[in-house]
């Protein structure tokens, strides 16, 4: 049972001892939970300053690396910008097929019978290009021959020379369709 | 209101009044033991009219002073309710109501106060608003501090609480006043105050009380204490009819000398 505390009396007495030391418990209670909070905030603080640290730390690295990033997306830029160059001037030699020269050589070689001599000829590396050579035959006839087979390609005589051995031909001509 | 008793705590007084019936008792402490103890035969504090007051004066000291009156004055009450309310204002008006319904009297005139028992039981004690006055305004005049007036009966029940084994129920004599307390679970459950001119009918009444707790209560009182405030042992041979009935004396000593008296050992 709790105690019953019954006092009639109209003027009571605080016991000052009994105030001061439950004040004084009171007080210390408030210190020690004060002291603890203190400990606690202290121990909080501590804990989120190294947890900034880290932060701060990870932040770097993150700054670094998005550096890093940036960097090398600059670089990947300039790659792509060079490799776009790069595949536009392939694209731009294949679209010339500059590569068929070789073609043009072996046309030549079909197209030129035996007895004639191919002294000097210059390729235009570009479809459809322009091809000039000077041609020269032992007879008039495999000269004429070799008109009738360059004729379907835009032929141009520019002159032609007779001399004592031999028929001197400047012939320019050029393959539209290379793929034939 | 705890947590005053709890902050502010009261002192207690040196210097104690116990007044009996048709006698005074003054008990002086220091560190909590009685030093002094003087007894006044014939001598009414709880009658201020009575003429026994300059007599009591001329032996207080001029200290802080203290009163405990015997129960006579009081009347004490059980109240069990279904569920009591937290707030003390509703408790009041809960308890004030249920009093009006058994008092007689004006309630106004009384000094009204009651415990929480319990989560059901309130105890409730009242006093002639009067009379305080009247006790008070004796100090007042003679100058002398009276910081405390209290019942010896509570008092006891108090010092009992604090036992580790308390009896089943005290009886406190003073002269022909008897006050019969009983208790359980720690808990007080009856009081019945009586005036009995012998002591074998002091004795017939405790016994018929006894057996009334018994029916109405459902406990089986066996223990008791006595608080006897008389000078010369007299409770021997209420006890001595009372072993006949199967009940027990214990040593009050166990409860101290005087548990009557707060603070004392």
């Amino acid at each position: 049972m709790r105690k019953i505390n019954y006092n009639l009396a109209g003027t009571r007495k605080i016991d000052g001892r009994a105030f001061a030391m439950t004040v004084a418990i009171l007080l210390l209670a408030i210190v020690l939970f004060n002291g603890i909070t203190i400990l606690n905030l202290a121990r909080q603080q501590r804990q989120n300053r190294i947890e900034k640290n880290e932060i701060r730390f990870v932040a770097v690295k993150l700054e670094e690396l998005q550096q890093k990033t940036l960097q090398q997306q600059k670089e990947i830029d300039v790659w792509k910008k060079t490799l776009e160059q790069k595949l536009a001037f392939a694209n731009l030699l294949i679209g010339r097929k500059s590569f068929s020269f070789i073609s043009r050589l072996n046309f030549l070689e079909k197209v030129c019978s035996v007895g004639m001599r191919v002294h000097q000829l210059s390729i235009t590396n570009e479809p459809a290009g322009w091809m000039q050579m000077t041609v020269s035959a032992l007879t008039q006839n495999k000269l004429l021959g070799l008109y009738k087979k360059l004729l379907p390609y835009d032929l141009v005589i520019a002159n032609e020379n007779q001399s004592a051995e031999n028929y001197q031909a400047n012939l320019s001509f050029r393959i539209k369709d290379e793929t034939k | 209101m705890v947590l005053n008793k709890f902050l502010l705590p009261e002192r207690l007084p040196r210097q104690f009044i116990y007044a009996g019936d048709r006698h005074c008792e003054i008990f002086t402490l220091a560190k909590n033991r009685i030093i002094r103890r003087q007894r006044i035969a014939g001598a009414v504090l709880a009658e201020p009219d009575a003429g026994s007051w300059p007599e009591i004066t001329a032996r207080l000291q001029p200290m802080d002073t203290g009163i405990i009156l015997n129960s006579d004055p009081f009347i004490f009450n059980f109240f069990e309710f279904d569920k009591l309310p937290w707030s003390r204002k509703l408790l009041r008006e809960l308890v004030d109501w249920k009093l009006q319904k058994i008092f007689p009297e004006n309630i106004e005139a009384y000094d009204h106060q009651f415990f929480r028992l319990n989560k059901k039981k309130i105890f409730s004690i009242l006093i002639k608003k009067m009379f305080l006055e009247q006790v008070e305004s004796l100090f007042r005049e003679k100058r002398m501090p009276l910081i405390y007036i209290g019942n010896s009966t509570l008092e006891i029940l108090n010092r009992l609480a604090k036992l580790k084994c308390p009896p089943d129920f005290f009886v406190e004599l003073d002269n022909s006043s008897c006050a019969l307390v009983f208790q359980s679970k720690g808990i007080p459950i009856y009081i019945r105050k009586f005036k009995s001119g012998s002591r074998s009918d002091m004795a017939a009444e405790i016994n018929k009380t006894v057996q009334f707790v018994k029916n109405s209560y459902g406990c089986d009182p066996r223990s008791y204490f006595f608080c006897d405030h008389q000078e010369e042992v007299s409770a021997d041979g209420i006890a001595a009819e009372l072993a006949g009935e199967n009940l027990s004396c214990r040593s009050a000593t166990t409860a101290g000398g005087t548990p009557y008296i707060p603070g004392s050992q």
